[in-house]
């Protein structure tokens, strides 16, 4: 598989604040890369080096196997970026917008017109073409934005938290587009505070905390980096102290917690823990209600590794 | 590149709040200068001198001042025998006035006699305090140093003369059309307003717009180019509509000489574009704040090149001339003038190179700056 992207080392400060630490990652031709991380993370200036828009003090990045310059036009032109901010021309129609920044890369006219049709009806946008974006909800501006980053029809599209502050629809539509994208063959940089987003369309994910890579890999990779690899959470009155000690030396369990009647048993591995559960109960003679068991998501990944991280500066 | 100019120039034309201030305020102010002056310039010119009955020696000194206030047009004497028959031309209404010169060759008395009052008595009556005034003060310097007699004709007339325009083969040399000249000069200076808006949209640091343009294939040079030029057709357009405003509709007598009025604008137009984008990308604070510091900018220069007041231009040009030769709104203002005022080829050239030159410097800073590869912050 051909590298897109790929990140070795990179250093970024902003006077005092190391933005982004010693970061490294490869990106593969097709991929639907995730960066995930919480505000402040780094994820946008990451972005904003890979770009070549941003300074940055030590490491190197290649886009395209070559070094990104300000005058690397034959790599920019294969790149489209979707901001977090939604980057129009407030005077200029939703067409005239579209036309206008797919002209930046594509100068003949008839193509560039059937680029601009394509991008419309990709973003849906096709009733509000002699709109102004004023004119436009929430949801149709955020669409007039990719429409804007994509009419190119680049190879490497780049989302910086392209959903943040859009309704739940939009956000749907959004997500099922960058999907169609991808399987048209553009590869995907997906930045996301928005776990689930992430673990619903990525094929890979980076984990990056204080301009750090704390993780990378598929979400399945992840999962099994970190030691909960299963909660069952069972409903139980009146557990004693004592029973809830016994639970606790099952083998694989990690750690229980108990509350409102409600018994959490926190599983590394194993097999069929659910079932072994079952027994004990009832070897004990235990009455117990519901019984569920949860396989860790992302955000469990997430908390157990920045959750590290935050215990190492304290 | 036409494309881009095509879609830049729209956007500048569909941005109301630009187009109305750059358009209409020049308008609005044009109007009003040709309300609270013109018609003050126009009955100033069209005033015919003061008819006035004198009694007086025929051959002494009185009379020689009468026969100079004659000359300059100022006065339409006619010398009367006696006091009686000045008066018979005040009743008949034949003069407007009647002075009769009096007292004795070292200390003149006047009695002066007038119809009604209005603007043509003022008028005698300060000219013949102003002239007992200045007889007085020489008398007395005769006495008491007559060494001193040509330093205090000098002081005397030293306030008289620096409000005088520069005679140079004046053709149009009154206040009203230098305060129309200052306009289209301010006028010119705020187009730092576009230079300033192109800025915005080019820099990564400053605007969505300028991200995605600054990481397109499209060169900064090809996107300041177009942008420099759809801004100076908005620009020369509102020049344009301004001149014939002033010209053809209010009347102002400007040069017909298209071809250097163009040019004029043109170098002016790009001075002002050239000054914006130099504050916009010299300056890292907020577009409201670089807006503010513009507008500060713009009108001090104008201010020192005469708009608010005429006669500073004047002061400094006496007083600190530099000031005049380097100030960028009173190089455009004086090319203009030059044009149309007072006919000076020279001056015009002149001010135009200084307003080529000014205009080169700052916007060529200007692309050193916002060709850099990289930023700090996006």
């Amino acid at each position: 598989m051909d590298t897109v992207v790929k990140i070795d080392k990179l250093v970024k400060k902003y006077k005092e604040l190391t933005a982004v630490n010693e970061f490294s990652l490869e990106i593969k031709k097709g991929e639907i890369f995730g960066l995930l991380g919480p505000n402040g993370s780094g994820k946008s200036t990451t972005i904003g080096c890979i770009l070549g828009l941003l300074k940055y003090d030590s490491g190197n990045i290649e886009v395209f196997g070559k070094p990104m310059k300000s005058d690397s036009y034959d790599s920019k032109r294969k790149i489209g970026v979707i901001f977090q901010n939604v980057a129009v021309f407030d005077e200029l129609t939703v067409y005239d917008n579209i036309d206008y920044f797919c002209g930046l890369y594509i100068k003949d006219k008839e193509t560039r017109k059937k680029y601009v049709e394509d991008a419309i009806k990709f973003s849906g946008l096709e009733d509000f073409t002699t709109f102004l974006p004023k004119k436009l909800s929430g949801g149709l501006l955020r669409r007039l934005n990719i429409a804007c980053g994509i009419a190119h029809k680049p190879e490497l599209i780049i989302l910086d938290e392209p959903t943040v502050a859009v309704d739940p629809q939009s956000r749907n539509s959004i997500l099922e587009g960058i999907v169609r994208l991808n399987r048209e063959g553009a590869t995907i940089i997906y930045t996301s505070h928005y776990m689930e987003e992430v673990e619903q369309i990525c094929t890979r994910i980076a984990i990056m905390d204080t301009g750090k890579n704390l993780a990378i890999g598929t979400t399945e990779e992840l999962k099994n980096m970190i030691k909960t690899g299963e909660t069952i959470t069972v409903e139980i009155k009146n557990a004693s102290d004592g029973l809830i000690e016994e639970f606790g030396k099952l083998p694989h369990v990690i750690k229980t917690e108990y509350a409102d009647d409600h018994l959490k048993i926190h599983y590394s591995k194993g097999e069929r823990n659910v079932l072994h559960l079952v027994d004990f109960l009832k070897k004990k003679d235990l009455k117990f209600g519901k019984i569920y068991s949860e396989l860790p998501t992302l955000n469990d990944v997430f908390l157990e590794m920045t959750g590290k991280e935050l215990r190492d500066k304290a | 590149m036409f494309h881009l100019y095509k879609y830049r120039l729209k956007s500048f034309l569909k941005n109301r709040e630009m187009i109305i201030w750059s358009m209409i305020f020049p308008f609005l102010l044009g109007t009003f200068f040709y309300a609270a002056f013109h018609s003050i310039t126009e009955k100033s010119e069209k005033m015919d001198p003061v008819k006035l009955a004198v009694v007086c020696d025929e051959k002494g000194q009185f009379a020689e001042f009468i026969d100079s206030m004659k000359e300059l047009k100022f006065l339409d004497p006619v010398f009367v025998k006696d006091e009686k028959e000045g008066k018979k031309l005040l009743g008949d209404e034949e003069v407007t006035g009647l002075v009769i010169c009096g007292g004795s060759e070292m200390k003149p008395e006047l009695d002066l006699k007038v119809r009604e009052n209005g603007i043509e008595s003022t008028i005698l009556t300060s000219i013949f305090d102003t002239y007992l005034r200045n007889y007085q003060v020489i008398t007395d310097v005769a006495k008491k140093n007559p060494l001193l007699i040509t330093k205090t004709v000098e002081e005397l007339y030293k306030d008289e003369e620096f409000t005088k325009n520069e005679p140079l083969g004046a053709k149009n040399a009154d206040p009203f059309v230098t305060y129309m000249f200052a306009l289209l000069s301010m006028t010119c200076m705020f187009s730092a307003n576009f230079g300033h808006e192109n800025t915005k949209q080019i820099q990564a640091d400053q605007s969505g717009v300028g991200m995605r343009r600054s990481i397109s294939p499209t060169s900064k040079m090809a996107a300041v180019f177009t942008d420099l030029m759809a801004a100076l057709t908005v620009e020369m357009v509102i020049f344009a509509a301004l001149y014939f405003y002033l010209g053809k509709v209010l009347g102002v007598v400007m040069s017909e000489e298209y071809g250097k009025v163009f040019l004029s604008g043109f170098l002016a137009n790009l001075l002002g574009t050239s000054l914006g984008y130099f504050i916009g990308v010299i300056l890292k604070l907020p577009a409201k704040t670089k807006e503010a510091i513009i507008s500060a900018v713009v009108l001090f220069m104008n201010f020192m090149s005469g708009l608010m007041i005429q006669n500073i231009k004047y002061i400094i040009e006496k007083k600190a001339p530099v000031i005049n030769r380097i100030n960028p709104a009173a190089l455009i203002t004086d090319s203009f003038e030059s044009l149309g005022a007072i006919d000076d080829p020279h001056k015009y050239v002149v001010c135009t190179i200084g307003v080529a030159v000014w205009a080169a410097v700052l916007m060529i800073l200007s692309i050193i700056i916002l060709r850099r590869e990289r930023y700090d912050h996006v």
